[in-house]
């Protein structure tokens, strides 16, 4: 369990995964600072799931192990995300 | 429901929601439920146990909160007219009634209709609306965020206000509209409190609200639930499919399970957040 734990940790111990982790988390406070303005918070939503989307595709792309496949699933992933966020929102 | 979220050899060591064709079935079914959303409702919400929740917000609450809010930037604070009240409440059950949310109805009254409706004569006057806030501060929190809103808030030149916050269905949803109404009246006369209007009965009294009753199971709660259960399921599946990828079981090709971890439990996170902050501003 200590292993797959510190396994985890490390997997995005670089400029590109700290760097979307960080606006991921940036987003999602947004989408807390905006408590209220619908608009606001689904354009945070947004670019919260793009985020994300490029953030897989990305790590796969400098992996050289980008396949259709896997960026079908993050978009597919976001997609849900997105309109659950909106389902919320509106 | 074992291959759903569990790898194994029959979903080729890959959970079947996180191939693309449960992927795409999830995303359908979001969709069906997202545009059929009122006859999911209406199912739901049949309330067979009424339950009283307490709730946090009434319109001398929200006018302490502004003048509050005033008082801080050392302008003066605005007093409560009946008139803009009755005005509110007019707008509110307007909305209601059209099933609209917005300064224009569909019959394109704009919000001076209703002030002017009830009698008060004006030189200024400005509108906010708000959707299901839980409470008075964090409605008018909202309010001060927004440019718009604040700018009604504390424009130096209104010093009359008056605030309605009405419960009803709004195009089947159990719906509460707060209207607040900013005014800088036509004469000092139209600013008093009109006791003697009152007292012949012309306008409805206002009475604090602390109590409202919901439905058992209302519409909101079924939208976190839904959302809050698939986002689970989801995370599920990935954190067995991350076990999986670490145990290094044979798979025809793997996408990162832990970047849909971190995804996944951000979109929980925020859920969790937005069941409790559900107000909207307009």
């Amino acid at each position: 369990m200590r292993k797959i734990v510190h396994s985890f940790l490390s997997r995005e111990r670089t400029i590109l995964g700290t760097l979307f982790f960080l606006m991921t988390l940036f987003w999602l406070l947004l989408i807390f600072y905006f408590d209220g303005l619908v608009g606001l918070q689904l354009l945070a939503a947004l670019l919260l799931v793009t985020t994300y989307f490029f953030w897989g595709v990305g790590s796969h792309y400098f992996d050289k192990t980008l396949h259709l496949k896997n960026v079908l699933e993050y978009l597919l992933i976001s997609f849900i995300g997105f309109l659950i966020i909106a389902f919320l929102l509106i | 429901m074992k291959r759903l979220v569990f790898p194994s050899a029959e979903n080729n060591f890959r959970p079947w929601l996180l191939h693309l064709r449960g992927l795409l079935t999830l995303s359908f079914l979001l969709l069906i439920v997202f545009f059929s959303y009122s006859s999911v409702l209406n199912f739901f919400s049949r309330p067979t146990v009424l339950g009283w929740q307490e709730k946090n917000i009434s319109p001398s609450k929200i006018i302490d909160l502004i003048n509050a809010a005033r008082a801080e930037r050392d302008l003066p604070p605005l007093g409560v007219n009946n008139k803009l009240e009755y005005a509110a409440f007019l707008k509110a059950n307007d909305m209601f009634a059209k099933g609209y949310w917005a300064h224009q109805s569909p019959s394109g009254q704009l919000p001076w209709y209703f002030i002017e409706a009830a009698g008060y004569d004006y030189q200024l006057a400005g509108e906010n609306l708000a959707k299901n806030f839980s409470s008075s501060s964090s409605l008018v929190a909202a309010w001060l965020r927004s440019p718009a809103h604040r700018a009604n808030l504390l424009n130096s030149q209104y010093s009359q206000v008056g605030v309605s916050v009405v419960d009803g269905k709004m195009n089947g949803i159990p719906t509460e509209l707060t209207v607040a109404f900013f005014a800088k009246p036509l004469s000092p006369k139209t600013g008093q409190l009109i006791q003697d209007v009152l007292a012949k009965g012309t306008l409805p009294t206002f009475q604090e609200r602390n109590l409202k009753i919901d439905p058992a199971v209302s519409y909101r709660s079924f939208k976190e639930l839904f959302g809050l259960g698939i986002l689970l399921v989801l995370f599920l599946a990935a954190l067995a499919d991350y076990y999986y990828t670490e145990r290094k079981l044979p798979r025809r090709y793997h996408s990162y399970s832990h970047l849909h971890l971190i995804f996944l439990a951000v979109l929980i996170i925020l859920v969790i957040f937005l069941s409790h902050q559900v107000g909207v501003i307009k």
